[in-house]
């Protein structure tokens, strides 16, 4: 008899963007001092498809310094 | 705790709603009403700034020194408590006189002060009324932005519920309540002159 198939878990993939509140979590900071950081050009934005800011995974790390 | 319906010009334009559009409207304002007592309470503390009125936060941090770029800032008072963070009034003792200088120090533990330092200038000048002014301008240009999204937010969260001619108004009048204590602007402006403001200063978003 053959054995079941083993389920195997799904890749665990990073996310590639985060909202403002995951990424003042992730940084430490309120989340005002992030839209403060987007508004002063320290950090880059982008938008979703309608229109949701979120922060892109590689300007975390670059602002953590841990690129 | 914010009453839309006693501001006279949201509640002329809450009148002309029809019911599913004042449901509309009252959703958003329970999805996000953390961050609408967020922006009231930041536009509260912009008026006692530019009033002059944050004497009681100042005396607590009047001996503490803090080292930015370089140079030793005594902390003249505090301007705004963020949670995390707080907003500093410094001085510099220069040959020229004093400079001043608005800064945000973080919690010494977050990840982002461990990386890039607990203190960060924000802006520096040699006139500290002036100075307070434009932080409080831009303070209120974050605001905006803050605001932007939150109707964003409110637009995908409200988009299934109706056409998009009937969900305008509840968008407007949610941008309404949200910068009621700002100097007026329409969400169309706001996007404008953020667009001509990004480009000169090559921010991207």
């Amino acid at each position: 008899m053959d054995s079941a198939p083993k389920i195997e878990d799904p890749p665990q993939t990073e996310r590639l963007a985060y909202s403002i509140q995951e990424a003042a979590d992730m940084l430490g900071v309120n989340y005002f001092s992030v839209y403060r950081l987007i508004q002063r050009g320290k950090l880059r934005a982008c938008r979703a498809l309608r229109g949701k800011l979120l922060v892109p995974r590689s300007e975390l790390l670059r602002l953590l310094k841990t690129e | 705790m914010i009453e839309p319906s006693k501001r006279t010009d949201l509640s002329v334009f809450l009148r002309r709603f029809s019911g599913s559009q004042r449901e509309a409207y009252d959703e958003a304002l329970r999805a996000f009403g953390d961050d609408f007592r967020a922006v009231e309470t930041i536009c509260q503390r912009m008026r006692a700034i530019e009033n002059n009125t944050t004497e009681d936060s100042a005396r607590e941090d009047q001996s503490t020194v803090v080292e930015m770029e370089g140079r030793r800032w005594q902390v003249r008072s505090c301007l705004m408590k963020l949670g995390q963070s707080e907003i500093l009034l410094c001085e510099s003792a220069t040959e020229r006189g004093s400079e001043f200088a608005v800064a945000e120090r973080f919690s010494d533990d977050s990840p982002y002060a461990r990386a890039n330092g607990p203190c960060e200038l924000l802006l520096t000048g040699t006139d500290s009324d002036r100075l307070r002014h434009d932080y409080v301008e831009c303070e209120r240009k974050t605001l905006r932005l803050m605001a932007t999204d939150i109707v964003t937010q409110a637009q995908g969260r409200l988009a299934e519920k109706m056409t998009e001619q009937k969900l305008k108004p509840v968008l407007d009048a949610v941008w309404l309540t949200l910068t009621n204590d700002l100097p007026r602007q329409t969400r169309r402006q706001t996007y404008e002159v953020d667009s001509v403001n990004r480009r000169r200063h090559k921010i991207h978003i």
